[in-house]
């Protein structure tokens, strides 16, 4: 039998404790459970989206800023398809782009819940993709529904086995969709507005005067959907106000501020967007009386519904040029540049000031 | 042994290369980091604008060596250039006392200090007119009869007096010590400017940019001028320039769209004042850049309408 010294045997016991360090450390990376006999098996659901932007497997799922689950799969659903659906996407010679959504293919985003304090109702319940923080990863936001206070749990009925619960997806409304939605309305309004000068204020012409009021109507249909969109994207980043706040702490003095200001941001936008709705939507009521009683008051709505429209097309430009506006605002005076103090020194009669490494003073 | 002398005799080449080197690069200009100092520091900050920092730094150099007249001149500056962006009047006043005040300790430890002399005499023009101005930047040009600078800052100053009469007859007394002066040709331009004599101003400035190619200040001076005399396309070449150095320059952005407006680029004129509106801190200079910018959007829409 062999025998061994004790520095042997501490020396193969500091081996033995390094190897388990090393192989709990790939577990961990490699996210292997090693916990046994849990009784609560996570929920399998299901959400469907056209467009999962930057979402990935193993992303978390977050209810109120806490993590609740992680995404378990992404793929495209095609099984929905028919057979003509399934020949037309067949792309061979064909120049047809399909786009995420036509056709019935929608992306498929598998996660399971698995904090069994989570009160959940499948049939109203709903996830929307969203982003921890300005440069953090996506994330599915997770609203568990309405659920009757005294209802159990239904975390605990799951199980990998079985099918998975499908619930809403919710699509995210970002500021390309925002101004591709604007940017409709505004050709339309602004060609409504050059047949409103051009012709309106000429003759007397009440055949055109109809025509262009109907323009105006469907132009007003259109903005009030814009302001609806607009609305929506306003909802959403006070949400992720509310639920980033939620977390922060009190040792965070600068994000603190970065949020406050994200909400103001939210507040301003919010105000803008029912300035320009009352705008249009008061313009468009009194056209038809405003064209029947005198003209200098049509050349008054014109100029103020051109105006209107213009600040919203800038404001959207300003958005898509910037967005980080949002946060951090937009009226910084650092920027501003006017005679620099290099200009104001020389043509005032003064000397410039030493630089760095001058020698012969 | 012969290779091992050799090899030594290598090394020793190598080393006294690489030491020759390290002296050249010590001596350039801007061949090496600045060393960390206070002195340093303090510039770091002023040309970042932060004048309470550069303000600390300075002092700090100015209590380890209390003859450095570096720190103490630029000091004085930075304390103006802060008056310049004080909260009130009282303040403002304030700091140009204390820059004063550093300007005169400067002169008791070195009493021929040409840029401590001018600034006290623009100090005392400002506040006591013009002729204390006169008297004071009239005692540095003779204290320092070869300087062109010194006579260019007379200059500067007697146009910022509105007399530019003068003012060009000190410009050329500048130029005919140092006829490369940038200070001097800057002054001689402004001051032909303000006289009329677009020709001369514009040569003045051109040789200012043959010595310093990457003034913004000079630039859109000339980019204004020849888009007065009607060369819409040189004075563009000149604003851009203006642009490529400081981008955020609003006054250089609406010249820009004035230009482009007048040659038919009205997308280019929207964008620019598109630029001066975001980039003014006036909230009266940026309802002035919302009006132009309505009225071009309205022209835009009119030549869309004609196409």
């Amino acid at each position: 039998m062999n025998t061994y010294t004790k520095h042997e045997i501490v020396t193969g016991g500091f081996v033995v404790l390094a190897a388990a360090i090393f192989a709990l450390f790939a577990f961990n990376i490699l996210d292997i459970d090693l916990r046994i006999g849990s009784d609560l098996e996570p929920v399998q659901l299901t959400a469907e989206f056209t467009d999962v932007g930057a979402l990935t497997v193993g992303d978390r799922v977050v209810f109120g800023g806490t993590e609740v689950g992680k995404v378990t799969g992404i793929a495209i659903k095609i099984d929905q398809l028919t057979r003509e659906q399934a020949d037309a996407l067949n792309l061979k010679g064909s120049e047809t782009v399909v786009r995420p959504g036509d056709n019935g293919q929608v992306i498929q985003v598998t996660f399971e819940v698995d904090d069994p304090n989570l009160r959940m109702d499948p049939a109203t319940a709903s996830v929307s993709i969203s982003r921890a923080s300005l440069l953090g990863r996506d994330q599915l936001a997770l609203d568990p529904g309405r659920l009757p206070a005294d209802a159990d749990p239904i975390v605990s009925i799951g199980g990998k086995d079985m099918t998975p619960l499908a619930i809403a997806g919710q699509e995210r409304l970002g500021f390309d969709g925002l101004l591709a939605r604007a940017g409709p309305i505004l050709t339309a309004a602004q060609a409504t507005l050059d047949n409103f000068n051009d012709k309106i204020l000429t003759d007397d012409n009440s055949n055109a005067v109809k025509s262009i009021l109907a323009r105006v109507d469907s132009a007003a249909e259109e903005a009030e959907s814009f302001l609806t969109s607009a609305e929506a994207t306003s909802d959403t980043v006070r949400g992720l106000t509310e639920n980033v706040q939620g977390r922060i702490d009190e040792g965070w003095p600068a994000t603190r501020a970065a949020i406050e200001s994200l909400t103001q941001m939210a507040g301003t936008l919010e105000k803008q967007v029912e300035l320009i709705g009352a705008e249009a939507v008061g313009l468009l009521a009194g056209a038809d009386q405003v064209v029947r009683e005198n003209r200098p008051e049509i050349a008054e709505a014109t100029r103020r519904l051109r105006r209107t429209m213009f600040e919203a097309e800038l404001l959207a430009r300003k958005l898509r040029s910037n967005p980080s506006i949002v946060v951090f605002g937009d009226d910084d005076p650092l920027l501003d540049a006017e005679l620099n103090d290099q200009a104001w020194l020389l043509r005032s009669g003064r000397a410039q000031p030493y630089q760095q490494r001058d020698e012969n003073p | 042994m012969i290779a091992l002398l050799s090899r030594v005799g290598l090394l020793a080449i190598a080393l006294g290369l690489s030491a020759l080197l390290a002296l050249l690069g010590c001596g350039r200009k801007d061949g090496v980091a600045p060393i960390r100092s206070h002195f340093n520091l303090g510039v770091a900050h002023f040309d970042d604008q932060q004048w309470d920092a550069a303000a600390a730094s300075y002092r700090r150099a100015l209590s380890e060596d209390p003859s450095d007249r570096r720190a103490r001149f630029n000091l004085a500056v930075t304390l103006e250039l802060a008056a310049r962006d004080a909260a009130d009047e009282v303040e403002a006043a304030q700091l140009r006392t204390q820059s004063a005040e550093e300007l005169e300790e400067l002169l008791r430890r070195h009493p021929d200090d040409l840029r401590a002399m001018l600034n006290l005499a623009a100090l005392a023009g400002e506040q006591d007119g013009l002729d204390a101005g006169r008297t004071k930047y009239q005692s540095a040009t003779e204290a320092h009869p070869r300087s062109a600078e010194a006579f260019a800052a007379y200059a500067s100053f007697l146009l910022g007096q509105e007399e530019p009469e003068d003012s060009a007859d000190q410009a050329q007394r500048a130029l005919a010590i140092d006829p490369g002066s940038f200070a001097g040709n800057v002054a001689l331009g402004d001051a032909k400017l303000a006289l009329g004599d677009l020709d001369t101003a514009a040569e003045a400035y051109e040789t200012a940019l043959r010595t310093h190619p990457d003034q913004p200040v000079v630039l859109r001076t000339l980019a204004r001028l020849e888009f007065e005399r009607g060369r819409a396309e040189e004075a563009e070449v000149y604003a851009r320039r203006a642009l490529l150095i400081d981008p955020d320059a609003p006054a250089v952005h609406r010249l820009a769209s004035r230009i482009a407006e007048q040659q038919g680029a009205i997308e280019s004129a929207v964008y620019h004042t598109w630029r001066a509106r975001d980039l003014s801190s006036s909230p009266e200079q940026a309802e002035r850049d919302r009006q132009t910018l309505s009225r071009l959007y309205g022209r835009l829409t009119t030549a869309s309408a004609a196409e």
